[in-house]
């Protein structure tokens, strides 16, 4: 199965995140920049404020105490200096606070500095003036009240504070004006930089549902393999072990826990060698467990042949096996699979069928020779009658038993290629028995040699093997071959070709001829018995090629026919190098 | 002749006419009385042939056995013998001759081929 990626990038997930951080810290570092703004702005604003209170405060004073000095000089009541007396009084207090405030404000206070000597030659001009009231009357202190000095005086007290006022003023309205700003971008900062990390937030949301969503399928379908993976090999009709690349056993179906004997909760987990053992069903030995090669050398074992399966109650078992690495995407191997099959009933049938075949050809043997001898003598006393008592028979008698004759040689022909065809198959040959072909060849030519001459056929033959076969059989094979091609020739005198070579695995020997030919859709059937594709005119048993198929079939081989290039039959047989057993 | 077979005596009979040979011939249809008639040559109680015509598939005792049996005699074990039989097989062939036969002669299902038995017969007897 194909992994699926989870559908949203982590790499711009990874830079929403880095945005919504700074976002964040640009709204907490905003926040607390604007609260310090704005508690500067309100000092500030307060310290303005104080000030020009203090302006207003100690002008108003000045005014008080100019108002009862006025009021003394006109009456010169001695009750018109009680506003002046508490100015005065007041003055200094007035003073002392207002340096108090002005402390951070170096401008104001450089203007205080200038302010201050001028109050206090005021204060000392109203003071004088009283004084020369008292002493010296009304006229004189008009007379100096004229000079004016009082008045210059108090303008320049107006101008020093109306100056520090506007000063004051003016700053109070900057401070709010930069508190109010501050405020601004911190609004702004704070809906926008919401907004986005709400945004955020959502396509978070979103991608965090869908990779939860894609976590559960992924679970859900690597659930699922895991089952139909489980079902499957439950359902195999053969037996299957699993193992780890230890050999030690993580999966065993229903079918190789009967043959076996062990069931599942007893096996995983233990070696493959305690619960899969076999042996050769000749020698007994220890088998070689295909598991074994499949994870040594990573090959695929195929089924061998006569392995006995021994189950945990002892009970021997007939099997074909075969083992398989199990390898992961990166190719290397993490474990085998081993499957199995009881072929007991196959094995019996095997040899049932062996048994049948092998009955069966001996009562073709025993019944054709047995019908040979009645023949025999129907042939051999009709020819005596007819030539003992011709004289006696007539033409019609003669021709009679001409026709009884005829019939009788047929059955002989056909009793002995009978025989021949049911002692095709006995195969039964000793080790490393090996037969001449050419010597074979020699003497099926020789057996045919009336034929041969009639026809003048001409035998070409090339380099011959020797093949593990009765030589008999080869005898037979190739009496029935060239045989063949000599009786189906065409009107050129038959030349027939007999050449052999190694190919893979065993042996190929063809007899090729040039005559009539065998057309394609008769090329399987010309093997089957009694299937002629001639009638009365090339008379024959119908059991020649039927006969070495199954001479060939009998060592392994196989027999067919092919076209010669520029006309006629190609007959190839092959016979593998060493017998097989079965 | 050791011959179970009444058409085959008498075509064998023919064709040692045919060829004139001159004998007295006594004929056993089966393998045990084959056995009982060498026997009794063996003790001296009955004639000793000079060739025996042998079939090989005959009642109660095969032809193999019969040849196996008199090659195994005291005085009988040099008569000459000659196999008549219908058998081609090269097995019976190579059994017959490891016995030591004489001849191995194929009933022939052509008449021609079949009265040469006599001229066969002939040589063999000469050739004592």
């Amino acid at each position: 199965m194909k992994r699926s990626t989870p559908s949203l990038s982590r790499v711009p997930l990874m830079a929403m995140l880095l945005t919504a951080a700074l976002i964040a810290g640009a709204i907490a570092y905003l926040s607390f920049a604007n609260s310090h703004a704005r508690a500067d702005a309100a000092e500030q604003s307060a310290v303005s404020s104080e000030i020009a209170q203090t302006t207003a405060e100690l002008l108003s004073t000045i005014k008080d105490a100019e108002t009862g000095q006025r009021g003394f000089l006109i009456t010169g009541r001695e009750e018109y200096l009680k506003p002046h007396g508490d100015a005065a009084a007041a003055i200094p207090t007035i003073l002392n606070r207002f340096r108090r405030v002005t402390e951070s404000r170096m401008d104001q206070r450089a203007r205080l500095d200038q302010l201050e000597p001028v109050v206090q030659a005021k204060m000392e001009e109203l003071a004088r003036l009283i004084e020369v009231r008292r002493t010296r009357g009304m006229d004189a202190a008009r007379e100096l009240v004229e000079t004016d000095r009082g008045k210059r005086l108090m303008d320049e007290i107006r101008l020093h504070c109306d100056e520090i006022r506007k000063v004051a003023e003016g700053r109070l309205r900057a401070y709010t004006a930069r508190a109010e700003a501050s405020a601004t971008k911190l609004r702004l900062v704070s809906t926008g930089g919401s907004l986005l990390l709400l945004f955020f937030l959502g396509v978070a949301s979103v991608s965090v549902m869908q990779g939860l969503a894609n976590r559960e399928q992924l679970f859900r379908q690597a659930a699922e393999n895991a089952e139909h993976l489980r079902v499957t090999l439950n359902s195999i009709g053969d037996a299957v072990i699993a193992t780890d690349e230890n050999r030690r056993i993580t999966f065993i179906n229903p079918v190789a826990e009967r043959l076996t004997g062990w069931p599942e909760s007893e096996v995983l987990g233990k070696p493959i060698s305690d619960v899969f053992r076999i042996v050769d069903e000749t020698s007994r030995e220890t088998a070689a467990n295909p598991l074994d090669r499949a994870i040594d050398e990573g090959v695929i074992t195929g089924l061998a042949n006569h392995t006995v399966l021994i189950a945990r109650d002892g009970s021997e078992i007939p099997i074909d096996d075969s083992g398989a690495p199990i390898r992961t995407e990166e190719r290397s191997i993490i474990g085998a699979i081993l499957v199995f099959r009881d072929i007991s009933e196959r094995r019996k049938m095997e040899l049932k069928l062996k048994t049948s075949n092998e009955q069966l050809a001996e009562f073709v043997d025993g019944a054709a020779h047995d019908l040979k001898a009645p023949m025999r003598a129907i042939l051999l006393y009709s020819q005596r009658l007819a030539a003992k008592c011709a004289d006696r028979l007539g033409d019609d008698g003669t021709k009679y038993l001409d026709a009884i004759a005829q019939g009788a040689r047929r059955t002989d022909k056909l009793l002995i290629a009978l025989v021949d065809y049911a002692r095709a198959a006995q195969v039964d040959l000793p080790d490393g028995h090996r037969a001449n072909v050419d010597a074979a060849v020699k003497a099926a030519l020789a057996n045919l040699n009336t034929e041969l001459e009639a026809a003048r056929a001409e035998v070409v033959t090339g380099a011959l093997p020797e093949l593990p076969v009765h030589e008999a059989h080869l005898v037979r094979l190739f009496q029935n071959l060239v045989g063949n091609a000599v009786k189906y020739r065409a009107e050129a005198a038959p030349k027939i070709r007999i050449s052999g070579s190694h190919t893979d695995g065993g042996w190929r020997v063809q007899v090729a001829d040039n005559g009539l030919g065998i057309d394609a859709s008769y090329r399987e059937t010309i093997f089957q018995p009694f299937k002629r594709l001639h009638g009365e005119e090339l008379p024959g048993s119908g059991i020649g090629l039927a006969t070495c198929k199954r001479i060939i079939e009998g060592y392994g081989g196989k027999i067919w026919v092919e076209e010669t290039p520029g006309g006629g039959s190609t007959f190839c047989f092959t016979v593998p190098d060493s017998k097989k057993s079965g | 002749m050791v011959e179970d077979n009444r058409a085959d005596i008498f075509l064998i009979q023919e064709a040692l006419e045919t060829a004139a040979v001159d004998a007295e011939l006594h004929i056993v249809q089966d393998g045990a009385a084959a056995m009982a008639f060498l026997d009794a040559a063996e003790a001296g109680m009955g004639p000793c042939p000079n060739l025996v015509l042998l079939d090989l598939n005959l009642p109660k005792r095969s032809g193999t056995e019969v040849l196996e049996y008199l090659r195994q005699m005291t005085k009988c074990r040099d008569i000459r013998v000659l196999i008549v039989t219908s058998s081609d097989s090269e097995y019976d062939r190579a059994a017959v001759r490891k016995l030591g036969a004489n001849g191995y002669f194929r009933k022939p299902s052509e008449l021609d081929e079949f009265l040469k038995l006599g001229s066969v017969v002939k040589e063999l007897l000469k050739a004592e």
